[in-house]
């Protein structure tokens, strides 16, 4: 997937990861949103049984975006390891926000709506995940 | 079901009620209509084999059906929606969202393209997940298989090794001897620690780097399953069972574990 023109208007840094460093740890405090310029990147949640891949990640792709609509208080949902050497750009969350304000309250419902739906189907597969473990 | 209509720009706004156990909105359906939960609660469930899996249960503020309004990919319902109680539903005409959404900014609709990606990749795992928990199958992923694993022959070495953590935020590399390894983990003996306790527990995930005496390389992630201290002053012993290993490190760890 291609980089979108219209993101890097919204990129203020760039950072790099090697090969197994974590990006981003589970319940730990973040405000930036990432976008995947290069690489790919494991997503895993804490499970009673240690951790649960639940998705991977590749160039164009968005992370850390849960911190947008507060899904987790300000914490952060998951757990994001570097699956190859990475190159990520780091979005400013503040210009994020004030797009998103822009965005009409029926809009906005409907969007708060699916990222409670992804928070609760991901709980729930990791719970299924952790049962057939 | 009883209906209370309202409008604006045109477009319908109507207030729907739903007794307990009514249908919503049916899977495989034509229908472009987004609603709003005011009342009550939903349950959203998909068909698979015949058996209702059930992917979510939503209660007031929560919208359903917005799939169809946000893909323009797909033409027909995606999943079921029951009233779990007496519900009252608002219900949104597309075309009452359509202005919105085209004026919506690119990067909000970017990311709202890519959680709804998610959310359907999510129901699909829910569904596979749900699917095996059915059948009883004993989809043991390999990493929790140690001790079925100890049946592998076990190798004793005295070969270098690194272990980085892949999810800790401490990031101290662990150093030390491979005292022996198998086709389905190692056990380690970890020295020159710069703290005086393990840093780590069991659980703990690694990406470990060992080369070979022909000089193969061979890399693996693996979790921590136990934890002693060693002999030796100030070293541990840490047993790891790998839970991922490409082709090409296998291939050059079983050649060297051949008898």
């Amino acid at each position: 997937m291609a980089i979108e023109n219209f993101l890097y208007t919204y990129i203020s840094n760039e950072e790099e990861y090697a090969k197994g460093d974590t990006i981003i740890k589970e319940g730990s405090k973040g405000d930036w949103v990432y976008v995947i310029l290069e690489g790919t990147v494991k997503v895993k949640k804490m499970s009673s049984k240690g951790m649960v891949t639940i998705n991977t990640l590749s160039e164009g792709e968005i992370f850390g975006e849960m911190i947008l609509w507060r899904a987790g208080k300000g914490l952060r949902t998951a757990t994001v390891i570097a699956e190859t050497d990475v190159k990520v750009g780091l979005l400013d969350t503040e210009m994020l926000v004030k797009e998103y304000e822009s965005v009409s309250p029926r809009l906005k419902s409907l969007i708060g709506s699916l990222i409670s739906r992804l928070s609760k189907t991901t709980q729930k597969a990791v719970k299924l995940a952790v049962s057939l473990k | 079901m009883s209906k209370n209509q309202n409008a604006e720009n045109g477009f319908p706004i109507v207030k729907l009620r739903y007794k307990k156990g009514d249908l919503i909105i049916k899977e495989g359906d034509y229908g472009l209509s987004i609603y709003k939960i005011l009342k009550g609660s939903v349950a959203i469930f998909t068909e698979d084999n015949g058996k209702e899996v059930q992917l979510a249960s939503l209660g007031p503020n929560s919208t359903i059906g917005e799939m169809l309004f946000l893909n323009e990919n797909i033409e027909r319902r995606s999943a079921s929606a029951r009233a779990m109680e007496d519900s009252l539903l608002e219900v949104w005409h597309p075309g009452l969202l359509k202005q919105e959404y085209e004026q919506m900014p690119p990067v909000i609709k970017y990311i709202a393209d890519q959680t709804l990606k998610r959310l359907n990749g999510m129901n699909r795992l829910v569904v596979k997940l749900t699917d095996q928990q059915r059948k009883g199958a004993m989809v043991k992923k390999e990493e929790d298989s140690w001790i079925s694993r100890r049946r592998y022959y076990r190798k004793k070495v005295n070969l270098p090794f690194t272990c980085s953590p892949l999810s800790s935020n401490v990031k101290m590399r662990l150093e030390g001897l491979i005292k022996d390894i198998s086709l389905g983990g190692a056990g380690l003996e970890v020295k020159s620690l710069t703290t005086p306790v393990f840093p780590y527990g069991v659980g703990e995930e690694f990406l470990f780097k060992t080369m070979l005496p022909n000089e193969k390389n061979v890399e693996f992630e693996c979790k921590l399953v136990s934890l002693k201290e060693g002999k030796a002053k100030e070293t541990f012993i840490m047993g790891v069972s790998i839970t991922e290993i490409s082709e090409h490190s296998a291939k050059n760890l079983g050649f060297f574990l051949m008898p």
